[in-house]
């Protein structure tokens, strides 16, 4: 009888024990015991980053969950800290404020153009360091102050991050029209031995019509009226919540002023970590065709009343080093599934219905690529930048011939493209 | 010894623990020492540990003495107590950068304030508790462990595979010989299993074929590490080198994830705690060997609470302090895992005398 109670409180002990342990190791793998409290502290989804001689002055966007009747609404609003570097700034942020900015959620971070003067990894070096990060925040440059694309007040309550990460969509993406790039593709290019990288060049409608005449909607003129608001509001501010705080669902929508967005589609370059020079829309577009994982996208030939517009599915692209002797060749390789989407020749009920390309409209596209191609390996050879990732490729498939043509390969690199298309069945 | 452990039991430890104590800080401390070479000194780590594995398996067919046993029949009691007491000490020694390295990897993985070392107590709680457990009840723990090791290793590796630049990886075999030599002497400290398998030996009923088992098991594991050494540093290239944890990074690019959340983490707490259980295999057989040096086997407690509390004080004294711990398990720690990982197992085919007798075994029954 007491043995049999013995056995039954061991046996009882033991479960009660594995029980508890249990329990501890739940709350413990699930952070319980480390409660934040969300009043403290901030979830920044954006974060811009511009030079002020010296300093760095970095706007962190912050989103801040409003209770509402219906449910819930998010208002975003932008602070602004100053630093050295991005440690100090965000540093201040948290003495000034009271709160530290978490950038667990961080989605993007934009580079102003003040700071493509310096090397771009040093600017990024906090980035890279934060193990919190997670190196998935998509990276950007833009023309003007990063502080004060992120401070716009943008419709339907949208913020300035929100809008730039849709344009920077994989949908984008795979459609060759912007070059979407994160921290860790910035890295891994600029640490591989071509020491190279590319991030999209943000613009805004206004000044991306007086560049090259295309532009998404938006009112231009409305966009200085904002954009003067944001420097008077936002710029070297140190002020706790510097603007951009009202941006709940439509608000932001109540005038023309507020209307207008960005345009993502050029591309800055840098080598070394130093910046080079922008691709244009085009340029962008045939690198992205390159280099990308393009599912569908659309081309423009000819002029006139030639003009056409044909859908490339299923494009496959590629930059292959071949070393023959002692004359490096750079293939380009293109291939992809074309179709006419429609043109500018008066259309006819036959031609309607005629989706499918003839050689004629295949052997303009193909030169239309091929030139856009070149045009490109020019343009790297001008900025000195290897975009093909050339030297990462002779290190990694002719190791032994690396030191021997490493410092020489961009210069007497010679160009061979190969452009595919076959018309759709 | 209380009761015994089967070869099965033995074989999921060594994919499962062998694989999962490696593979918090490894794989960053090879990309930070080899570059994207860093597969070619794990293989032979691996290949190193496997053969001292497939050494110790094979003098588990020639005896079904234990260690303890076979020490005292040839050298005496004093010299089997001081073997066991040394191997108990031993293992406390491999307990301590595994369990920093997991203190770690909870802080940044699912931490985003600093950890206090008051919040480790559940782990501690855990560590005195299997402690005193047998080495069965280890068995036990090992039947529970492959399964949610295979699985959430299984769905980390499904979910970084797809997100990596595998030409990082080139050019493979591009690493110097002193490079080759740095990285196993600096990482050797790693690959100590062969020791786990000394004190089973006796304690499981050998049958044909079970020392290629053992051995199997011992590589199938290693060759995880290196399979997800290579994901890791596909995924990264080189920045590999400034990714901690391995195990949570490589699956952050899984496009998924942007939508579901990170879904990835509940596989890194299922990988967590197959670490714990591989913590508290180290504790269990310091107290194992203990229990047998001084011959008291109802001293399990006692022996569990002394290894718990010099864990926590070696916490206490490294916390904060892990890049000089990680110097000095590079510079030195090869040394006693040398002797009590590698040696010791080929030294104790000097201890047994003759052929393994008896019918049973040879058949296998």
């Amino acid at each position: 009888m007491k043995t049999d109670a013995k056995r039954l409180i061991k046996r009882g002990g033991a479960i009660v024990c594995a029980l508890i342990i249990a329990a501890l190791a739940f709350l413990f793998f699930t952070n319980d015991f480390g409660l934040v409290d969300l009043r403290k502290t901030s979830v920044v989804i954006g974060v811009g980053l511009d030079r002020a001689g010296e300093e760095l002055e970095l706007t962190a966007q912050l989103a801040v969950p409003q209770a509402a009747e219906n449910g819930s609404e998010t208002r975003f609003e932008t602070i602004v800290g100053k630093g050295a570097t991005v440690a100090e700034a965000l540093n201040e942020i948290n003495v000034r404020t009271g709160f530290y900015p978490k950038l667990v959620f961080c989605e993007l971070i934009l580079l102003g153009e003040s700071c493509l003067d310096g090397d771009v990894f040093a600017t990024l070096d906090y980035f890279y360091r934060n193990e919190y990060t997670g190196l998935t925040p998509k990276v950007a440059a833009c023309k003007g102050s990063a502080g004060e694309a992120l401070s716009r007040n943008l419709p339907l309550g949208v913020s300035a991050t929100d809008a730039i990460i849709r344009l920077l969509s994989e949908e984008a993406e795979r459609s060759a029209n912007v070059s979407t790039v994160n921290l860790r593709d910035v890295g891994a290019n600029g640490y591989s031995p071509s020491s190279f990288c590319y991030m999209p060049y943000i613009t805004t409608d206004e000044s991306q019509d007086g560049e090259s005449g295309s532009a998404q909607s938006g009112g231009s003129q409305g966009g200085e009226e904002n954009s003067a608001k944001s420097q008077g509001e936002g710029g070297g501010s140190r002020s706790e919540q510097s603007q951009g705080g009202d941006g709940n669902s439509g608000q932001g929508a109540e005038s023309g002023a507020q209307n207008e967005g960005f345009v993502c589609s050029s591309c800055a370059l840098f080598s070394d970590g130093k910046f080079v020079g922008v691709l244009d829309e085009r340029l962008t577009f045939a690198y992205n065709l390159i280099s990308g994982e393009v599912r569908h996208a659309f081309l423009r030939c000819g002029q006139g009343d030639d003009l056409l517009v044909m859908g490339l599915r299923d494009c496959r692209g590629g930059a292959k080093l071949a070393l023959d002797g002692d004359s490096p060749t750079l293939k380009l390789s293109f291939s992809a599934m074309a179709r006419v989407q429609d043109g500018e020749s008066n259309p006819t009920p036959e031609s309607e219905g005629r989706k499918i390309a003839t050689e004629e409209e295949l052997a303009l596209c193909r030169a239309e690529l091929e030139g856009l191609f070149r045009a490109l390996f020019d343009k790297s050879k001008a900025f000195g930048c290897d975009i093909f990732g050339v030297r990462t490729q002779l290190y990694r498939r002719f190791r032994k011939s690396y030191e021997k043509f490493e410092g020489s390969i961009l210069s007497d690199l010679s160009l061979s493209v190969e452009v595919k298309l076959r018309s759709a069945a | 010894m209380n009761g015994t452990i089967k070869v099965r039991q033995i074989c999921f430890m060594l994919v499962a623990y062998n694989a999962a104590t490696k593979l918090l800080l490894y794989p960053t401390f090879m990309a930070a020492e080899a570059g994207n070479a860093l597969v070619i000194p794990a293989l032979v780590g691996v290949a190193l540990q496997t053969a001292a594995v497939g050494a110790t398996a094979y003098l588990s067919s020639r005896t079904d003495k234990t260690l303890f046993a076979l020490v005292e029949q040839r050298l005496g009691r004093a010299a089997a107590r001081t073997v066991y007491v040394l191997l108990g000490l031993y293992f406390l020694f491999l307990a301590v950068v595994p369990l920093v390295e997991q203190k770690n990897f909870i802080h940044d993985a699912y931490y985003e304030t600093i950890l206090s070392l008051g919040m480790l107590l559940p782990v501690f709680a855990f560590l005195f508790y299997a402690g005193m457990k047998s080495i069965k009840d280890a068995g036990a723990f090992a039947d529970i462990c492959l399964p949610v090791f295979a699985i959430s290793l299984g769905a980390i590796l499904i979910m970084s595979a797809g997100q990596g630049d595998y030409s990082n990886l080139l050019p493979v075999a591009d690493v110097s010989a002193g490079v080759l030599g740095r990285g196993i002497i600096a990482s050797l400290y790693r690959f100590s299993e062969p020791a786990l398998l000394l004190i089973f030996l006796g304690n499981f009923k050998y049958r044909k074929g079970d020392a290629a088992k053992l051995t199997l098991s011992c590589a199938v594991g290693g060759l995880a590490v290196v399979a997800t050494m290579a994901v890791f540093y596909a995924v990264y290239g080189p920045l590999a080198r400034t990714r901690t944890f391995a195990i949570v990074n490589s699956t952050l690019f899984f496009s998924p994830l942007e939508h579901l959340g990170r879904l990835d983490l509940i596989a890194a707490y299922a990988f967590d705690l197959v670490v714990l259980f591989a913590l508290a295999l180290y504790v269990q057989a310091f107290t194992h060997c203990f229990c047998r040096a001084f011959g008291r086997e109802d001293f399990n407690c006692l022996f569990s609470a002394i290894a718990t509390a010099v864990l926590v004080a070696v916490v206490l004294i490294v916390n904060n302090k892990y890049s000089l711990l990680q110097r000095a398990a590079a510079s030195w720690f090869f040394i006693p895992v040398i002797i009590f990982s590698y040696l010791l197992p080929l030294g104790a085919h000097l201890l047994v005398r003759g052929k393994r007798g008896g019918k049973a075994h040879e058949d296998g029954r």
